[in-house]
């Protein structure tokens, strides 16, 4: 994030030295995470909620939808679909002109719309209901309530929870012809819906910030003014790393890297790990 | 529909590639089936698993801009202009100069045609090569100022060695346009087909031939004299030993397309000299 | 540098170009020179290159002079329309590219660029270029879609004649696939074509451009001098601006004037057909040296 006005060159220069010894203004240990609130279920006409607030700074909602949606010719056959939006509304923070907000909207929609769509995580292949007909469609939508620093980490926690929170229903299938055509009914009880295939191997985000020649996890609004450069690591379950992307106007030095790389998700550092199996 | 451009029918979609056999039933041509690699192996255009296809590199082409590139790697062509530093637009004071970036894949540039406007993709690619670019360039030599770097695709086999071309184009229509930098930027990419299989420079065929649900795609940026690190994505499930090997050898690649960057300028300036 | 007395004020040319381009230019014209050496009737360097792009159907790059513009096709499938139900669509656009001139931005075309691509769907509305039936797939049912798009990677004036140019060699040069329709499932299908077979065999059909039109534009400054080919200064300071759209028979297909005091009177439209006639003839030799051996 660029500097901006509200934070003087002085305040920047005494964060950076604290970075150095391992002190934080918050008190907290270079890698621990701050307090969070987790809520599943908060909007009643979706298939899945969750809203995360970390911090009492960040706070993302995030609703998911589930419809059926037709398989046109030239598609993946046999292939569900994810549609992701990332909106950050404008009085979030008194940073953001209409232009940033613009383009953070679409570089964390396509982060979120990476990590869900082409590359692992969620099942797609069981959202296919018939292949080249019809599949199942997942509106992802997230919304930034409130910015308080440590946004992908924020929003990649809430998303998962509200994948793991949605149900879709169940579908009968039956043969209508000798040639193999298909038709389904959409089996409207609640009772009967499923869980999100593979909703466990969505991965959570960890973003490492550099500045000072060390690392930290989940920077406050003021820490990301005062961060070289920022890496977020995407993890499964298994450890495997899902996503890397780097960030901010600084660089990070070839002998760093491959250590920030591995750096786990701990326990120890009060990650959010409720929905960690 | 814009009124501002020449507008075709309102509906229009890409032809169906597809085969019909004697009999008339129509099979749609389905993903290139995955070639198994050893590290012997040879891929499709006679290079091995390590190679990059070979760099065509110019600078200063367009004689309007400050500074400019053409970037060639076989079917991969990449043209930058750089523009500035120019007045800030805006008057709010800014200590660092601004570094705008646009990308554009033309519209005939890929298999599928492109949209004329900029589409969500290029906004992000924009923003990775102004991230990947930033970090060279002395913004604090040109306070209340743009530096602006446009840079067009002209033909794009393979998207992340387009995207490792545009960064490294754009460094050296930079370093054309004489802003002032700390080092050059280079920027490689690779395709981690599994198990472990690094491709580098993976071109078109070779990215359909490995559908993301089992391959990885990791690109990085570097200063290669300062051993910084200015960009890297990765995108793709793959454990920490694969991303760690693709990693050196993207750098390893990075170290040698740095090799023909510098000998190119070099060999330029002693052109000029001469003249 | 020494410091005693002031040097006496001395105006470098750039500057001198710069503040007074008229008087600049006038300089140069009343020794019947341009400032880039060339006679006022003289073009500048053409050349064309041909289907160096393997995804598009077919392209081509034109230089002239400091100008660079490339010109891609591709082809996409669309519904007829019902007056028309054999005829396919072309649809040409000019991308004037931030990277080619500090003067366009990125975002919306510029006006220039509107303007040219306004002019290139005309042509090829109205100057019989192609038969647009030839794009027919079924009738009332599927006609191909031309996306002409010419993008300029550099820009020094004149951009009608290169973009023209582009234009006409791309299509003469394209070849599209052979579609096939499914009755039962309505949907039409091309065969694959892999970039080593482009170049004929019975998957592809070249396109016909039974009219090649070619332009040739010039400045018109005070005083009744011509100059051919304006770069991109000259188009600043000239008082009218003439473009001629020629077949290769020398019929005329337009004539645009444009010009901030009078329209060009009809001596010097005149002379201006006659410039623009020896320039087609000129390009089909260039033309010819780019067309791929037999």
């Amino acid at each position: 994030m660029a500097t901006t006005g509200l934070i003087s060159p002085a305040e920047i220069n005494y964060i950076r030295e604290g970075f150095a010894v391992g002190i934080r203004a918050d008190g907290r240990a270079l890698r621990q995470y701050r307090e969070y609130l987790l809520g599943l279920d908060v909007i009643s006409h979706s298939s899945g909620s969750a809203r995360c607030r970390i911090g009492f700074g960040t706070d993302v909602l995030v609703g998911v939808k589930v419809e059926v949606s037709n398989i046109e010719p030239g598609e993946v056959p046999n292939r569900g679909k994810v549609v992701c939006n990332v909106e950050c509304s404008p009085s979030t923070t008194q940073n953001w002109d209409s232009r940033a907000a613009d383009e953070l909207n679409n570089e964390l929609t396509q982060f979120l719309h990476r990590c869900l769509n082409d590359y692992d995580g969620i099942d797609l292949e069981k959202l296919c209901i018939i292949p080249n007909q019809s599949c199942w469609i997942l509106y992802v939508d997230a919304l930034v309530l409130d910015f308080g620093g440590n946004l992908y980490d924020t929003l990649l926690m809430a998303v998962r929870a509200a994948l793991f929170n949605t149900r879709i229903p169940k579908v009968h299938i039956e043969e209508t012809g000798d040639d193999g055509e298909k038709e389904f009914d959409v089996i409207d009880d609640p009772e009967e819906a499923e869980p999100v295939p593979g909703w466990a191997d969505v991965p959570l985000a960890v973003t490492l910030n550099w500045a000072n020649q060390t690392y930290f996890v989940d920077a406050s609004e003021m820490e990301e003014h005062c961060t070289d450069a920022k890496l977020t690591v995407t993890v499964n379950k298994n450890g495997h790393i899902c996503a890397i992307q780097k960030s901010g106007l600084g660089a990070i030095p070839q002998k760093v890297y491959p250590e920030m790389l591995t750096v786990r998700i701990r326990q120890e550092w009060g990650v959010p790990l409720a929905l960690w199996p | 529909m814009d009124r501002r451009r020449v507008n075709g029918p309102e509906l229009s979609v890409a032809p169906l590639v597809a085969t019909v056999d004697a009999e008339g039933a129509v099979n749609f041509v389905q993903e290139t089936p995955k070639q198994a690699f050893t590290p012997d192996t040879k891929r499709q255009d006679g290079r091995s698993a390590g190679d990059i296809r070979p760099i065509y590199l110019r600078a200063g082409l367009v004689n309007q801009a400050s500074g400019s590139a053409y970037f060639e790697q076989k079917n991969t062509r990449v043209t930058c202009g750089v523009y500035g530093p120019r007045q800030n637009k805006k008057a709010q004071f800014n200590e660092l100069a601004r570094l705008e970036c646009e990308i554009k894949f033309t519209p005939s540039s890929c298999e599928k045609r492109r949209a004329l406007h900029r589409d969500p993709e290029e906004k992000e690619l924009a923003n990775f090569i102004a991230q990947a670019l930033s970090p060279a360039v002395k913004l604090d030599r040109y306070p209340k100022s743009t530096i602006s770097v446009y840079i067009s695709v002209i033909q794009c086999d393979g998207w992340w060695s387009a995207v490792a071309a545009a960064i490294t184009c754009a460094s050296v229509a930079l370093i054309d346009a004489g802003i002032d930098m700390i080092d050059s930027v280079v920027a490689a990419s690779t395709l981690v087909a599994n198990p472990s299989t690094v491709l580098m420079d993976a071109s078109q065929s070779e990215e359909d031939a490995h559908p993301h649900i089992d391959a990885g795609v990791l690109l990085v940026a570097e200063l290669p004299t300062f051993k910084s690190i200015t960009h890297v994505v990765q995108m793709g499930k793959l454990d920490i030993n694969q991303t760690t090997k693709a990693t050196e050898a993207c750098l390893e690649v990075c170290a040698k397309i740095h090799g023909v960057v510098n000998h190119y300028l070099r060999e330029s300036v002693i052109q000029q000299a001469e003249i | 540098m020494s410091s005693s007395a002031p040097s006496p004020f001395v105006l470098s040319a750039a500057a001198f170009e710069k503040i007074a381009p008229e008087e600049y230019y006038k300089r140069f014209t009343s020794q019947k020179i341009r400032p880039d050496a060339r006679r006022f009737p003289a073009f500048r360097q053409t050349s064309v290159q041909i289907n160096s792009i393997s995804t598009a159907y077919g392209s081509s790059v034109v230089r002239q002079g400091n100008n660079m513009v490339i010109c891609g096709i591709k082809g996409e499938v669309a519904e007829p329309k019902f007056a028309t139900p054999k005829q396919g669509y072309v649809v040409p656009n000019l991308e004037l590219s931030p990277i080619c001139s500090a003067d366009f931005a990125p975002g919306a075309p510029s006006e220039l660029a509107q303007t040219i691509s306004h002019r290139l769907d005309q042509l090829v509305r109205t100057g019989h270029l192609l038969d647009l039936e030839q794009l027919c797939i079924v009738e009332g049912a599927a006609v191909w879609t031309l996306y002409v798009d010419i993008t300029c990677l550099a820009f020094d004036g004149n951009i009608l004649d290169a973009a023209l140019l582009a234009l006409t060699t791309a299509l003469q040069n394209t070849k599209l696939p052979r579609a096939t329709f499914h009755e039962e499932t309505s949907l039409i299908t091309v065969e694959p074509t892999s970039p080593s077979t482009q170049s004929a065999d019975s998957a592809t059909v070249a396109l016909t451009v039974a009219r090649p039109l070619f332009a040739a534009s010039f400045a018109c400054l005070p005083d009744g001098v011509i100059l051919a080919d304006p770069n991109a200064t000259e188009e600043k300071v000239a008082e009218t601006l003439v473009s001629i759209v020629l077949d290769t028979s020398g019929q005329l297909a337009h004539v645009w004037s444009h010009g901030k005091t009078a329209v060009a009177n009809s001596p010097t439209i005149q002379a201006c057909i006659e410039q623009a006639r020896q320039r087609v003839s000129e390009l089909q030799n260039i033309i010819q040296l780019a067309a791929p051996k037999a």
